[in-house]
């Protein structure tokens, strides 16, 4: 871990107070005239290396250079490379399950990805999960709701040889985006069977 | 494509937080630098993953506690400035930051006394109290070697000296010294070659005992 923690007041906590609202004031200023603001942080899009409604066949092809360049990117997801051996994922939309798969297998992160229609789930038991590993190998967002982006960081190494990513969502207003289930799982992962489940059961 | 054209879109509240959890647990990565200007968060993050090194950098150009604390704060102040022109293919955050650090402290020993009447946005040296400055003055005599051999490189012409602060003291990599410096590696490498050779002949000369402590080390 890089951070230093620095206890209690000294003076670079006193400094970092100053500086800090320094930066706060900035973004003051840049929320008061959008039209001058120059930053554009955080979540830069490339330019999409592959066309809408690919097949995944073309897309897994694809993508082996395209993952290498540094990530992929559709309208319905965003896989990138970040430093440090961390992959991002960002779900903009419940589409295109299978090339949002095929985009994480190209960044060496076997997945399992079901977006189901609302008010369904997949039937359970599915596979064994295992616990996420520590949080300097995979970051993931915690509870949300709205409409998203759900997103989430993941270290390449943090599935491990026979293991899955699992991605389950179907769309609903009480967590961000529908996504519901972002788990590792150890072993086969069973194909997901569509359940109803009733409402208010937590999903 | 309609994807094609789509600019880049403000962090949403999700992205924004995870990224704040990322720069806590791994340091701001690239991705986040052009952050640190509007985003007290990612800031905070990248302050406490750097002020170290930077006072650090100052300590070993710089016998003096005040001015350590003042340009502690305006290498900081400089950076905020700097963060939305950042550019990540040009340098990682650490060579950046480094590279932010040298001018204003050349700058600073430039101009001396005469810029340092008030100028400053923020006098660090008034947030100081004296358990700091025990705290500092400890930092600065640990480096007392390392300002010896930056003192004995004076004498280097500049590019060549600046390449070889980064790697000798500032413990950059070749590759991140020449991203600070702006160079190619390869000219980077050349450059360091040749300063260490003349260093060699001039430490030979003047013949600086060892440091047996070793405290140069962060």
């Amino acid at each position: 871990m890089t951070t230093q923690r620095i206890p209690g007041d000294n003076f670079e906590e006193r400094l970092l107070t100053r500086l800090k609202a320094e930066v706060a004031e900035r973004r003051a200023a840049e929320k008061a005239s959008p039209d001058c603001a120059t930053v554009r942080p955080v979540w830069r899009r490339r330019v999409p290396r592959l066309a809408l409604g690919a097949t995944a066949a073309a897309a897994s092809a694809a993508a082996v250079l395209a993952f290498t360049a540094g990530g992929e990117t559709s309208a319905a997801f965003a896989v990138e490379a970040q430093p440090e051996g961390l992959v991002s994922v960002e779900i903009r939309s419940l589409e295109d399950p299978k090339g949002l798969e095929a985009a994480l297998d190209e960044a060496g992160i076997p997945a399992s990805v079901n977006y189901l229609a609302a008010g369904m789930a997949c039937k359970e038991p599915r596979f064994q999960s295992v616990p996420w590993p520590d949080g300097d190998r995979a970051i993931v967002s915690g509870p949300g709701t709205g409409d998203g982006p759900f997103a989430f960081w993941i270290s390449r190494d943090a599935v491990g040889p026979g293991q899955t990513l699992v991605i389950t969502a179907s769309p609903s207003p009480e967590v961000l985006l529908g996504v519901k289930q972002v788990d590792i799982a150890e072993g086969t992962v069973a194909p997901c069977e569509p359940v109803g489940v009733p409402p208010n059961s937590g999903g | 494509m309609e994807i094609e054209s789509a600019v880049p879109k403000p962090p949403n509240t999700l992205s924004r937080r995870l990224s704040v959890v990322a720069a806590r647990e791994r340091g701001v990565g690239p991705d986040l630098v052009r952050s640190i200007g509007t985003d007290p968060d990612i800031f905070d993050a990248f302050y406490r993953e750097h002020v170290e090194r930077v006072q650090r950098f100052v300590a070993c150009r710089l016998d003096d506690r005040n001015r350590t604390a003042d340009l502690t704060a305006e290498i900081f102040l400089a950076a905020i400035d700097a963060a939305p022109r950042y550019r990540a293919h040009k340098a990682p955050p650490k060579a950046w930051l480094l590279g932010i650090a040298r001018v204003i402290v050349a700058s600073d020993v430039r101009q001396g006394e005469r810029r340092r009447r008030g100028e400053e946005r923020l006098r660090g040296s008034t947030l100081l109290d004296e358990d700091d400055a025990a705290r500092l003055d400890a930092r600065i005599d640990a480096v007392a070697r390392s300002r010896e051999l930056y003192a004995a490189m004076e004498r280097l012409p500049e590019g060549e000296r600046a390449v070889l602060e980064l790697v000798a003291i500032d413990e950059l990599s070749l590759k991140e010294a020449a991203a600070a410096t702006g160079l190619r590696p390869v000219a980077a490498r050349v450059r360091l070659h040749r300063a260490r050779r003349k260093l060699r002949a001039e430490l030979d000369a003047v013949a600086i005992e060892p440091n047996p402590h070793k405290e140069d080390q962060p």
